[in-house]
């Protein structure tokens, strides 16, 4: 057989959990594929009996995440973060980034292709992930290594061995070629996780949101997509419906390191009828984002970002209606004259009406409208008036208004913008503060 | 003057009279002759509370602010509203010469809240100035949103009522307004680096 040659060029992560999976829990295996997209969208499912990971080619976007090193380190400082158990490993083939994961030796960086020829040598067979006879055949021979077992020639050992032991070598080692499956990119993001004790703490709950929340995360850098809504339901024990929150955000973002302290913020106020069983978490990825272009001179778009990420959390704690921004309506009548917005959509939507709304209103206007015209009698003062009156009409098509307004003050200083009706009535409707 | 006095008289806590206080701070124009004359450095101090207690409500307490909001709009600053009494009225600001667009209005339902979103909006540095009616803040509230308003470089304006003016204050500025009936008055009740004064004048 064919000496290996260092020709293996390519760079494979291999994230191998090193807990057994229960039986039917494929789930949380393309979970980890799921998380493992944000690296590369070519992630392949690896599982030999009880043994499962993932592997994946980040060949063409390590220098995204400063080098192998750098984005090893960050695998491991993600996972751990995440409270997954799993061995994270680097190598030039995808069969050999496996076998690192699995060999008893601690690992600390990056194989890289100069040094793996001669690594790999030194890898135990047990690694490799052959069948149980091969390896007590092996091991009757003397052979516990990779290294010996490449020297012997190819031939022999492969009419002995069930596993097609030179083509796993040759793959190994990199000088023949090793076709996976990709996993598939799924349209939406539909997750859920039972919990292994029922819980009321958010803490606790929001740990496996974030869990959940890294692999969506996986997803959008994978598609290429962006979230601007997210559905998550807090499933209880069977006679209690599921608690369901809605999170929704200002602008479409495929970061979500915001995400989390929104959801403190939001399940700290959440009441639930019974304690949490499972938790599911619902998305549809939104694929016609275009990320921001980094601006020549930062600030702006800065600003913009820390805008929506502080309406974010107002909206978080405060709730979408009491966060909003104000607008003008070109209307003469005081109580239609103003609006309020979204807050996200007011640079958008009152830059029109303006110039129209500045026009509308002449008279003096009060800093203060009251949300209702109040009579002037339960307003405590002696009134007089400073200025007025200004005639307020609606026609006859609207609710019919007339109304004559004057500018009232009191000895104590304080100024009132009343209104007087055709009957003789008095109306307070704002304060000049 | 021996060198060691010198280094004294240079400290910036040592005023000393007939010298002009120094500048330290960013100041924000009030646009109001008399007050930007009295105020150290010709302005409301930006990175600090600016308290103001009113005798009421009418006397023309928000209107003492508003220039000063008006001029951040112009330059694209946020300002946040927190938990006003009334709804800021839109062709007013308008007419001030506010931009309504760079305008939140934010309506916490509780006093807790309304200090968080206070605090939240002056750390994030994206507000060039937040308006909070706080009647019920205390001393450690106050001191929170001073350290608030230090980190995120942004202008607070808390507005009460003129009872808290006898408790302390950590705010930067303390403005009473009254007024005697036909004309606003204005009282420096404490000002950082600055003189205080011991009466009103009309604003």
């Amino acid at each position: 057989m064919a000496r290996a040659q260092p020709e293996a060029s390519g760079a494979w992560l291999a994230v191998t959990l090193q807990h057994a999976l229960a039986e039917g829990s494929a789930a949380e295996l393309e979970g980890l594929a799921l998380w493992a997209m944000r690296y590369s969208p070519l992630v392949s499912i690896c599982q030999t009996g009880a043994v499962s990971g993932v592997v994946a080619d980040v060949a063409a976007s390590a220098h995204l995440f400063g080098g192998l090193d750098a984005l090893l380190d960050d695998a491991r400082s993600q996972l751990q973060a995440l409270g997954v158990s799993a061995r994270c490993a680097g190598a030039p083939t995808a069969r050999g980034a496996r076998a690192l994961t699995l060999s008893t030796q601690p690992l600390k960086c990056w194989i890289g292709p100069a040094v793996w020829p001669q690594h790999l040598r030194q890898l135990p067979l047990t690694a490799l992930e052959l069948p149980a006879p091969d390896l007590e055949f092996l091991a009757s021979i003397g052979v516990q290594r990779v290294g010996p077992c490449l020297d012997l020639s190819g031939g022999d050992l492969d009419r002995r061995c069930q596993a097609p032991l030179s083509l796993w070598l040759a793959q190994l080692s990199g000088s023949a070629p090793d076709p996976r499956r990709s996993v598939q990119v799924p349209e939406h993001f539909d997750r859920s996780i039972e919990l292994l004790t029922e819980t009321w703490h958010s803490e606790a709950l929001l740990f496996v949101c974030k869990r959940l929340l890294g692999e969506l995360e996986g997803l959008l850098r994978g598609c290429g997509g962006a979230l601007q809504s997210l559905n998550i339901s807090f499933g209880h024990a069977h006679e209690h419906p599921d608690t369901p929150l809605e999170l929704r955000l200002t602008r479409p973002t495929q970061s979500l390191d915001a995400l989390p302290s929104l959801l403190r913020e939001r399940l700290s106020r959440l009441e639930f009828p019974a304690p949490v069983r499972r938790l599911r978490v619902r998305a549809i990825p939104q694929l016609d984002w275009q990320p921001q272009r980094p601006e020549l001179w930062p600030g702006a778009e800065e600003t913009a970002i820390n805008r929506d990420q502080l309406v974010d959390r107002l909206r978080a704690r405060l709730g979408d209606s009491a966060v909003r921004t104000l607008g003008a309506q070109a209307d003469h009548r005081p109580e239609h004259a103003w609006q309020t917005n979204e807050a996200n959509l007011a640079a958008a939507s009152s830059r029109g009406r303006r110039a129209a709304a500045v026009s509308a209103v002449r008279g003096l206007r009060p800093i203060w409208l009251m949300p209702e015209p109040q009579p002037l009698s339960r307003i405590a003062g002696e009134w007089q008036e400073e200025r007025g009156p200004e005639r307020i009409e609606s026609g006859w098509w609207q609710s019919p208004v007339m109304r004559d307004y004057y500018v009232l003050r009191d000895p104590r200083g304080r100024r009132l913008w009343a209104f007087r009706t055709p009957a003789g009535d008095w109306f307070a409707h704002g304060w000049f503060a | 003057m021996n060198a060691q006095l010198q280094s004294v008289l240079q400290h910036p806590a040592v005023w000393r009279p007939g010298q002009q206080p120094q500048r330290h701070h960013a100041v924000l124009r009030s646009g109001i002759g008399v007050l930007d004359d009295s105020l150290p450095g010709g302005g409301w101090p930006v990175g600090a509370v600016t308290e103001i207690l009113a005798s009421g409500t009418g006397i023309g307490e928000v209107s003492l602010v508003l220039p000063a909001v008006a001029r951040l709009s112009q330059q694209g600053r946020w300002v946040a509203w927190v938990a006003p009494p009334h709804l800021p009225y839109p062709p007013a600001l308008q007419q001030a010469g506010v931009v309504l667009e760079q305008m939140l209005w934010l309506k916490p339902d509780s006093h807790a809240d309304a200090l968080w979103a206070a605090e939240q909006s002056l750390r994030s540095g994206t507000c060039g100035a937040v308006l909070a009616w706080l009647p019920d803040a205390d001393h450690t509230a106050l001191r929170r949103l001073q350290l608030a308003a230090e980190a995120g470089g942004s202008w607070c304006v808390v507005l009460r009522d003129s009872d808290a003016a006898t408790h302390a204050t950590p705010a930067a500025v303390r403005v009473k307004v009254a007024s005697d009936g036909l004309r606003r008055q204005v009282q420096l009740l404490k000002c950082r680096g600055g003189m205080v004064q011991y009466g009103p004048r009309a604003a």
